[in-house]
Order: C-alpha cells, then sequence, then structure tokens
C-alpha cells in the first residue's frame, strides 16, 4: 500500500504536479469573485464572525401566520422545512422568501478592512458575471417577488403542519439578534 | 486495493447515497441550483426521477463492490454521486463533499494512474486552503473574536440543532478554548498543503484534521462521515503498512454482505416506517455519531500511531 511516494520524483511529474497546483489556484481566486461552482475543490470559508467582544450577531426568520380571524401563529424555519435533510432550513427561508437589501447583521460583519474590500469586489465582480451570463441570475437570491410555485407551496406547508388554521396571509419577519423590530418583512397572501 | 474498493463500496451502500427524494416536496421556486452542470435542470426532478438515481447509484455501488471494471463503475458511481449531492446543494446552502464523490473513481483508476492517491490528497489539501483563506482575512485570528463559539451559538439557537456536546460546550468551555480553537483551525487548514508532502507531517495533519472533523461534529452538528472514508483512503495509500494489503478481500464478505443488508433495510423500509416500529435506532444521528466516534476515533489513532513510529516507510 505504500507504492505511492508522496513527492514527485522527476522534473516532469514536479512540472505537471506545479501546473495543476497552479490551476487549482486560478480556479480559486475566479471562483471567489465570480461564483462558487459544484463541483468544486473548494469548502466554505465561515468568514463572517459571528461573536465580537461577547456579542453574537445573527438573523432570526419567524414565520407569522394570519388567519381569517385575524388570530396570529407563529412557525420557525425548522418547522416549515421539517422534510428536508441535508439543507439549512434558515439559507432555504432566505433564498425563497427575502428582500435584496443587505442585512444589518451581514453589513455590520462586512464593515472592515480587507475582509470588507474583497466583499466589495466580490459583490461587483458577482454583478457583471450575472449581467454576462444570464442563467447565472437564477442562482442568486431572490428579490422579495415570490413566485407562484414558493407561494402555493408555503400556504400548503402551513395547512400541512396547522391542519385547524385557515392562513390568510404569511409574513416572514427576520430580525437581528436581541431586535424586536424586524429589519425585513417578506408578507404573502394566499393564492 | 481492492480491499479498500470493497470496503468503501460497502461504507457507500451503507451510509454514504445521498438519498434526495425529499426534495420532490419543495416548490420549483425553491430550486436555484449552483453554477455548473446542475443549472441543466430546469426544475426538481420529479420523485420517480430521484427514485431511480437512488437506485442507480445502490446498483452502482454494487456494480464497484464487485470489481469487473472497477475503473468505468467507479467513475460512473462518482458521477451518480455528485448528482445526489449536486440536488441536495440546490436549495441555498452548497454541502461540500467533493473529496468523498470523486473517490471512487480515483479508487477506480489508480491502477492505470498510479499519481491518482497523490493528485487526490493534493486536491483535499487544497481545500482546506480555500476554507483558511477568509477565515483569516474574515477576523477569526483577532483575540477579541471567537467565531467557533458564534457558530456553535447560532448551532443552539437560531438554527435548533444542537450537537450531542453543544450546549455543553457553549456554557462551559472558557474563552480561551474557544480563542485556541479558532487559531487551530485556521493553522491547520492553511498548513494543510504544506504539511502533506513528508509522511510524518503528513500524518500529523491528518490526525488534527480528523479531531477538528470530530469536534465540529459534535458541537457544530455538521457531519462528515464522507471525510471518515477519504482519510481511510489515505492512510491506506500512504501511511499503512505493506501488510495489510496481504488481507484476501473474501475476509471482509461478510461484512459487505450485513452492509448490503442494512443498506437495503435503510434505503427501502424506512420511508415506511418498519424500522422506527420494530425500534431499531435508524437515524442518520445515530449513523453520524458512530461513524465519527468509531470511525474517525480509529483513524485518528492509526494516524498518531504513524505519527510517532519511527519507521514509517
Amino acid at each position: 500500500m505504500t507504492a505511492f511516494a508522496t513527492i514527485p520524483r522527476t522534473r516532469r511529474e514536479r512540472l505537471r504536479m506545479a501546473g495543476f497546483l497552479f490551476v487549482l489556484v486560478c480556479g480559486f481566486a475566479c471562483t471567489y469573485l465570480l461564483m462558487e461552482p459544484f463541483p468544486s475543490p473548494i469548502l466554505p470559508g465561515f468568514a463572517r464572525v459571528p461573536d465580537e467582544r461577547d456579542t453574537v450577531a445573527m438573523e432570526i426568520p419567524l414565520v407569522i401566520v394570519v388567519s381569517a380571524n385575524n388570530t396570529s401563529d407563529t412557525l420557525s424555519a425548522q418547522e416549515l422545512f421539517a422534510e428536508t435533510r441535508n439543507v439549512n432550513a434558515i439559507e432555504l427561508l432566505r433564498t425563497t422568501f427575502y428582500h435584496e437589501r443587505e442585512s444589518p447583521v451581514i453589513a455590520r460583519a462586512e464593515g472592515r478592512g480587507l475582509y470588507h474590500t474583497l466583499k466589495e469586489l466580490r459583490r461587483s465582480m458577482r454583478t457583471w458575471f450575472a449581467s454576462v451570463v444570464p442563467a447565472v441570475q437564477r442562482s442568486f437570491r431572490r428579490n422579495g417577488n415570490i413566485d407562484a410555485s414558493s407561494r402555493a407551496w408555503l400556504f400548503a406547508r402551513v395547512q400541512a403542519i396547522r391542519p385547524h388554521t385557515t392562513a390568510q396571509r404569511i409574513r416572514v419577519e427576520w430580525f437581528e439578534t436581541d431586535a424586536t423590530v424586524p429589519f425585513d418583512i417578506v408578507e404573502v397572501s394566499a393564492p | 486495493m481492492s480491499t479498500f474498493r470493497i470496503l468503501l463500496a460497502a461504507f457507500i451502500l451503507t451510509v454514504g447515497v445521498p438519498d434526495v427524494r425529499w426534495t420532490s416536496t419543495l416548490a420549483d421556486g425553491m430550486f436555484t441550483p449552483p453554477f455548473g452542470p446542475m443549472m441543466l435542470f430546469t426544475g426538481i426532478p420529479s420523485l420517480a426521477w430521484t427514485t431511480l438515481l437512488l437506485w442507480s447509484t445502490y446498483a452502482c455501488a454494487v456494480w464497484f463492490l464487485w470489481g469487473k471494471g472497477e475503473r468505468w463503475s467507479g467513475l460512473t458511481l462518482s458521477v451518480l454521486l455528485a448528482v445526489g449531492f449536486g440536488l441536495e446543494s440546490s436549495f441555498g446552502k452548497i454541502n461540500h463533499a467533493t473529496p468523498y464523490f470523486i473517490l471512487p473513481a480515483v479508487v477506480g483508476w489508480q491502477g492505470t494512474w498510479k499519481r491518482a492517491p497523490l493528485y487526490y490528497l493534493v486536491v483535499l489539501a487544497f481545500q482546506f486552503f480555500t476554507a483558511a483563506m477568509p477565515k483569516i482575512v474574515g477576523g477569526w485570528l483577532q483575540p477579541q473574536t471567537h467565531a467557533a463559539y458564534g457558530y456553535a451559538v447560532e448551532t443552539m439557537t437560531i438554527q435548533q440543532s444542537p450537537a450531542l456536546l453543544t450546549q455543553w460546550a457553549v456554557t462551559t468551555l472558557p474563552g480561551w478554548f474557544w480563542e485556541m480553537a479558532d487559531v487551530i483551525t485556521v493553522a491547520f487548514e492553511a498548513l494543510f498543503i504544506v504539511a502533506m508532502w513528508r509522511r510524518r507531517s503528513l500524518a500529523l495533519i491528518c490526525f488534527v484534521a480528523l479531531a477538528f472533523h470530530i469536534g465540529v461534529w459534535f458541537t457544530l452538528h455538521i457531519p462528515a462521515t464522507g471525510y471518515v472514508a477519504c482519510y481511510a483512503y489515505i492512510w491506506l495509500a500512504f501511511l499503512a503498512p505493506r501488510t495489510l494489503a496481504d488481507i484476501p478481500p473474501q475476509r471482509i464478505l461478510v461484512l459487505t454482505i450485513a452492509a448490503a443488508f442494512y443498506a437495503a433495510l435503510r434505503a427501502w423500509l424506512s420511508p415506511i416506517g418498519l424500522l422506527e416500529t420494530l425500534g431499531l435506532p435508524f437515524t442518520e444521528e445515530v449513523e453520524n455519531t458512530v461513524i465519527m466516534a468509531l470511525g474517525g476515533g480509529t483513524l485518528m489513532w492509526l494516524y498518531g500511531r504513524a505519527f510517532l513510529r519511527t519507521e514509517v516507510p
């Protein structure tokens, strides 16, 4: 089992390996600036630091179901997407029921030095990339315009979780940690 | 390496096939495939399609296990696994399983291309490098921030998905420990690509990587079960004693049959609730915990031993 030496021995092998590493580095630079493809040899950076000086900054979504008699009921993202596997429920909610503007949590995390500069560069590069490759638009976040299939799904799902509730409207409210007023509200009327 | 091929096939049959039949329960509007070949899908595939994908992947894993035409069975298996993981990653978050799903192709082709394990190791090491860079510029190394702590709190409160030790870790471990976790994470991710070129440093960095994966599973609830297979392969390819090569594949036939039996139960009977009715502990949670603790722990021991042994070839 030890037939595979770790370091390439010949000059040709070393050049080939150096070329391979060069391609990987260039590919990473492109995907960092433009868009993460699948499949790709990269891992998530988890660059955002949610904790600073004992304060953890996060976004909390609440799904508020308003019935015909004006009573309301609250669901979590996890309840809504309980049937999925290996999916981040909040991210899925964000992809579908969220406005395009940046949340205060992310904006605050990005407002620092080199990280901020790279994020800004990436944002502008991605916008350009989406303009020249229209298919990429589909991978971007929704801008608050909820499509008919998601709207119908949301009401059907709420009906399945709360069979005795007839939802008139469903509101997805996004809060910043410890805030009492949501920074984003996406309201969906019954289809 | 035929022993490893059989073990890998058994692993894939047992816990390694992504079951994406749940995707058909979501709305087409939620389908946001990542940039790449998954964009060829114009909407969420039907339940019949995802069921066919699941069973095709199982059939291909059996073909791979059998060993006839291992290059093509490995390649096909990798492609089918990639489609499964690609569908899973088409709902807002990419699941990074590349080293896992390319492994059957690497194992299948290594007989033809002797350098395949080395290039595979480079891909794995480079992956970690790409994770380290954003952390460094994002502020993980600043002493006043505890990024890992923040993610653990987020897992417990916002994601509402605490792992076995999340609550204990968040409430008990001191700030200096979390800062140390931040620094070690960034250091090992950045240094993997440097350490992989010598066998002893490779053993050490893989030991740390496994400790990282196990720690992440038990605190941040991010599974890395596929990566356990990847580290097993790296150990066999670069560090294992030669005597292992002489183990006849027939010896693990019983294990393979048991794996296939469990896989059939898992994929076929569980959706109708039979396993739960029988009280069998069928949950991904239990599977992941067993694999991470036992598989990952055993590999840590092997890598630790390889590092300490001066006669490592």
